[in-house]
């Protein structure tokens, strides 16, 4: 476990280098884009007068070091700077938007590695039935269909034709059931799929015919000896799937109206407002580093084997 | 003699596969008696692992199925018993020591847990606490150092010798009636096996369960076994108690084992392997499978038409053979060509 811990500070200390990287990268990659910013903000009808003096209230007519320097001294210190069309701090505008994104991603997950786990165990233990066809091709429909098909295709079902279920906003508590359930079906078919092989192949190890021979019953052989192996690259898909859920939750909040983080860096691209934009990249920069090392840990929990 | 443990009668075990049906397991019977160690012995492939397998009901299906005859357990067919009563005698009546003791552990759970695990599935009062403690005395019995702290050990913290030491543990844990052995051995450092076997014997000695002890090297039955059965492309070809066997084998596949095995007393290249591979088990010759390689048979035509009965040829001996009464002379001159007196007992 002292192994486990110094890999964690080991791995949090060279991510501080990464994070640094990734500040670079961003700031030069907005700088690069094609569009003024401030004539984006300032808007069609302003003078050419107007747009200068937003360009040196931004600081845009400064070198590109004096910015950089600007900009990570400020992350230094806690403070990612000001969105240039709202004026409020950075870190205000993500914090708000961080709860909505987060507990749809959590949920999402949940729901993603719960069925997924589940359908992909049934379908290893019954494989080539019917009940393995089928979950193979309700998997392979999850895979494939458009996040914003499925979204819309459920918004008519539940909210429009049954009206059972609020179409868009967060303002109910069942308002995330739609949204959840869309952004869920990739990674429950993803994860059922990798269950499903991976129990496959745990079923044919040694060790099962071990329990088997003892007189364990089919739950135990299936879940205790055979679930807990196989689940070691499962766990894998599931911290990958929601990594991706934490930032690729665009289309689902645009489609439900989620006021989650991803429309937030969505319509600051578009508006040019650098500082959001950095700010964004680099607290999910940060939430990734941060999601390995848990993951790193959950690792050494679920297989012996491995230590650091 | 009294009452057999065990009696398989004409159990064949099949496997569909593309190539066609694999008759792993042909129509075999054999017997075993309480507090006997019986060998089986054969080639690699020649079923031992399948009968093994049909006996604990674990034949994969698909693609296996057994398809004929009965393994009478104290009397009830074990083919025909409900998979809850099966699943009962399994691990407390029938102990099963497996080959290969790197992958035949959990490598998720502890070693003690997995021996703990087979005493509370059969002994449902058992306390967690008293798992642990009868599970460390098991590994005390097989010898494993320091049982406490080895216990709470994961699978790839042992040695292979200590794992096949814990695979036993669990297979006498609950005292079984039948325990059985297959290849213990061959997966370890020849420096351990000695000591396992030793093991296996102290286990089996201190339970008075009836062995099975698969292998495919003779070598082995001459020291551990007291009667052996010889299997060749799924069939039993020959029956006999150790010592009939090394004195006069009657089954010319019986005689080609016996001078395939290396001696400390016949040098290496005079070793006389038996010519040819294993027979085909989907498309088997005629008559007596073993005929294309037999050098008994002589070409002559009853080999090839005729499939010969395990024929009674004295003092309990029982071969597959139509002319078992030439064994003995030809063993003769292997031993003359091997320049060493290969009739004259046990190795
Ligand atoms: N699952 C299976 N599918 C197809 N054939 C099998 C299977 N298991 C065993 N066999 C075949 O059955 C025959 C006997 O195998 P086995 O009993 O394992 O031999 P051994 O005497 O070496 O233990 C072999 O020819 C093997 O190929
Ligand atoms: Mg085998």
């Amino acid at each position: 476990m002292r192994g486990t811990a110094a890999h964690i500070v080991r791995t949090l200390l060279l991510s501080l280098i990464t994070l640094f990287g990734v500040s670079i990268l961003i700031f030069l990659m907005l700088r690069v884009l094609p569009g003024d910013p401030a004539r984006v903000l300032a808007g069609l009808n302003a003078s050419e007068e107007q747009v200068s003096r937003l360009r040196e209230q931004l600081g845009l007519d400064e070198s590109l070091l004096t910015q950089y320097w600007g900009f990570i001294t400020g992350v230094l210190q806690g403070d990612l700077g000001e969105s240039a069309r709202t004026s409020r701090p950075v870190t205000a505008e993500i914090a708000v938007r961080i709860p909505a994104t987060l507990i749809l991603a959590v949920v999402a997950t949940v729901i993603g590695s719960v069925v997924g786990v589940a359908a992909g165990v049934i379908a290893a233990v019954r494989r080539n039935s019917f009940v393995d066809h089928a979950i193979s091709s309700v998997a392979m429909m999850g895979v494939s269909m458009p996040v914003y098909w499925l979204g819309l295709l459920l918004i008519l079902l539940f909210a429009v034709t049954l009206g059972w279920l609020p179409a868009a906003g967060s303002a109910e508590p069942l308002s995330i059931v739609l949204p959840a359930t869309t952004l869920a079906a990739f990674s429950t078919a993803l994860i059922s799929r990798m269950t499903r092989a991976s129990m496959l192949e745990v079923l044919g190890q040694d060790y099962i015919r071990t329990a088997e021979a003892k007189g364990a019953p089919p739950r135990t052989v299936i879940i205790k000896h055979g679930l807990r192996n196989a689940f070691i690259p499962v766990l894998t898909v599931i911290s990958l799937q929601f990594g991706a859920l934490l930032g690729g939750a665009v289309l689902t909040e645009t489609v439900f109206g989620w006021p989650g983080i991803g429309r937030l860096l969505v319509d600051s691209i578009a508006a040019r407002d650098f500082a959001v934009v950095q700010g964004i990249v680099l607290v999910y920069a940060a939430a990734f580093i941060l999601l390995n090392v848990i993951v790193d840990v959950l690792y050494v929990v679920v297989d012996p084997r491995i230590r650091y | 003699m009294s009452s057999p443990v065990l009696s398989i009668r004409g159990l064949t075990t099949e496997f569909v596969t593309p190539a066609g049906v694999v008759k792993a397991v042909n129509d075999v019977s054999w017997d075993l008696y309480p507090g006997e160690t019986l060998g089986v012995v054969g080639e690699s492939g020649s079923g031992k692992s399948v009968t093994a397998m049909s006996i604990l009901g674990l034949v994969q299906s698909p693609p296996g199925r057994i398809v004929a005859g009965e393994i009478l357990f104290d009397g009830r067919d074990l083919l025909t018993m409900s998979a809850r009563v099966l699943r009962q005698l399994r691990g407390s009546q029938i102990g099963m020591i497996f080959q290969d003791p790197m992958t035949s552990l959990n490598p998720v759970l502890t070693v003690g847990q997995q021996i703990a695990e087979a005493l509370q599935l059969h002994d449902r009062g058992l306390s967690r606490e008293q798992a642990r403690a009868r599970s460390i005395e098991l590994l005390t019995m097989v010898g494993v150092p320091n049982p406490e702290g080895r216990y709470d050990q994961y699978p790839h913290e042992h040695s292979g010798g200590m794992r096949q030491r814990a695979m036993i543990a669990m297979a006498i844990a609950n005292d079984p009636k039948v325990l059985i052995a297959d290849e213990p051995t061959t997966a370890l450092d020849v420096t351990i096996q000695a000591q396992v076997l030793d093991v296996l014997r102290t286990a089996q000695e201190r339970t008075d369960a009836a062995t099975i002890l698969i292998t495919h090297d003779l070598g082995l039955i001459a020291e551990h076994a007291d009667r052996v059965i010889v299997m060749y492309g799924g069939k039993v070809v020959e029956v006999a108690d150790v010592l009939s066997v090394f004195a006069a084998p009657r089954h010319p596949y019986t005689l080609g084992l016996m001078t395939s095995l290396p001696r400390l007393d016949v040098e290496l290249e005079r070793l006389d392997p038996i010519p040819g591979s294993p027979p085909s088990l989907i498309d088997l010759p005629t008559g007596c499978s073993f005929h294309p390689r037999c050098r008994v048979s002589k070409g002559r035509d009853v080999c090839r038409t005729q499939v010969p009965p395990l024929y009674e040829v004295g003092g309990g001996q029982r071969a597959a053979c139509h002319f078992s009464e030439e064994v003995p002379a030809e063993m003769a001159v292997a031993a003359r060509a091997m320049g060493t007196d290969a009739g004259n007992g046990a190795p």
